[in-house]
């Protein structure tokens, strides 16, 4: 599914920060989580993947294709990569209508012009995630969960071989993190589409964790079997601190 | 009066096509080198974002020195206008180029801050979803900063509308041909018909002003 072998250096003096992992998640993965704390990686592994940062060095392949690799001087632009990225805030387009929005990877230089097929394809999306009655408002004037709705009707519009989300439920109030993680699993399942998805809650990785990615201070771990381990603890909290202190021992808490 | 209104007409005309041709083509270069320069670091960018600044604070006799010697019959470029049937100097084409140079930074700082202020993450999301960096530019970009790049393009309306150094240098003079406003006020003055100057003293202030103001408002009610 990826396979990410990234060395990248940012910033300078007290703010340097060296992101070097090896990461390779097989095909049969489907879904894998990223976690650790805030400032260890996992968005700028998730950019790389994008196309969106570059690397210093290294490889990254999504489902056998490869995106970007130093040593055969491979550098695909984000634009032919096929990825469906969700930023944290969603990145919806402010001046462009709900259905303008979910249009866009498909339109042209004049996105309030969608031809009928498209704009019969866009409301089909709209509909699927119960969306269509907000086709003509804008982003600023619809709720966290709609513009979540609305970001990943855009993201499927664009035919993606992979889905990227970046703490796609930090935003939302808890019932409505429980309600979208289903509408997502469902969403995924239904395209059968590989997916990353970074979080800080631990219900997420049970909800999606497949392959559980740790993330620390720059460096990053696979734990391929974490619903086995899971198992064995009363939380997935208290797992995850094992397996992190286990991964990671010289790491302070 | 009626004599008064023949006499301004013909340089309120030369200046409104002058100043209007001028804000069109210096709009389309600024802009382009703004955003390209805000999205880029180094020090060739800080040189160029500088350089594009320049005309700021250079006299406009200077600005019009530089271009005599590039556009000029003897200039770099001379050989290769004639060549193209391009006369740029005492033509009121050569009042465009003059006054484009020296509007340029105007645009360009104001679409600058305002392209400045667009959200990466917007232009990022716009490029994963496949939209080429002209499409990223023309969709997302230019729309999201279009209050900043407008009230720009409506200063250097306004500034193209007074340009006297640089266009004297240039085209110079010639009544009914390359004499604008500005121009026209100074031949005035120069002449004693004081009455004259006035008059078209006052008919450039009202002009500038509209045009601020109508800029103003059309930015309000957009908001709206």
């Amino acid at each position: 599914m990826l396979k990410a072998v990234i060395r990248k250096t940012c910033g300078g003096g007290g703010s340097r920060f060296t992101l070097d992992i090896a990461l390779e998640l097989p095909a049969a993965i489907r879904r894998a989580v990223f976690f650790g704390p805030s400032g260890s990686g996992k968005t700028l592994t998730m950019q790389c993947v994008a196309g969106l940062a570059m690397p210093d060095k290294g490889e990254i392949s999504v489902e056998d294709r490869v995106f970007y690799s130093s040593r055969q001087k491979i550098c695909l632009k984000p634009q032919v990569r096929s990825v469906g990225y969700m930023a944290q805030d969603y990145a919806l387009f402010p001046h462009l209508t709900v259905l303008q929005n979910v249009a866009y990877p498909r339109t042209g230089l004049f996105c309030a012009h969608i031809p009928a097929s498209e704009k019969k394809r866009a409301r089909e999306l709209l509909a699927n995630f119960g969306i269509l009655d907000l086709q003509r408002r804008k982003p600023g004037a619809i709720s966290g969960g709609q513009k979540q709705r609305t970001a990943l009707a855009r993201a499927a519009n664009s035919s993606p071989r992979i889905l990227l989300l970046d703490e796609p439920f930090s935003a939302l109030d808890p019932l409505l993190r429980e309600r979208m993680r289903r509408e997502i699993l469902a969403f995924l399942n239904e395209l059968n589409l590989p997916a990353i998805i970074i979080t800080h809650d631990p219900d997420d990785v049970d909800a999606f964790a497949g392959a559980l990615v740790l993330f620390n201070q720059g460096r990053a771990v696979v734990s391929r079997d974490y619903q086995e381990i899971r198992e064995g603890y009363p939380s997935a909290a208290a797992c995850l601190r094992d397996l992190e202190a286990e991964a990671f021992p010289d790491a302070a808490e | 009066m009626l004599e008064f209104l023949r006499e301004i007409q013909s340089p309120l005309w030369i200046s409104l096509k002058v100043a209007l041709s001028a804000t069109i083509v210096s709009s389309v270069f600024s802009v382009l080198c703004a955003y390209f320069l805000s999205r880029r670091s180094g020090p060739m960018p800080a040189l160029l974002d500088s350089l594009c600044a320049l005309p700021l604070v250079l006299p406009p006799t200077v600005l019009g020195y530089y271009l005599i010697l590039l556009v000029g019959r003897r200039g770099l470029m001379g050989p290769w206008l004639r060549e193209m049937g391009i006369n740029l100097i005492f033509s009121w084409q050569g009042a465009v180029v003059a006054a484009a140079l020296v509007v340029f930074p105007l645009v360009y700082k104001s679409a600058r801050a305002a392209l400045e202020q667009v959200d990466p993450q917007l232009e990022n999301a716009a490029r994963t979803l496949g939209a080429s960096n002209f499409r990223v530019f023309i969709t997302v970009s230019l729309p999201l900063a279009w209050r900043g790049v407008f009230a720009g393009v409506m200063l250097a309306f306004a500034r193209g509308m007074g340009e006297f150094g640089a266009t004297l240098m240039v085209a110079g003079d010639i009544p009914g041909k390359t004499q604008t406003l500005a121009l026209a006020i100074y031949a005035a003055f120069q002449a004693g018909a004081d009455n004259l100057a006035l008059v078209l003293v006052i008919a450039t202030s009202l002009i500038c002003v509209a045009i601020l103001i109508g800029a103003e408002i059309l930015i309000k009610l957009a908001k709206a």
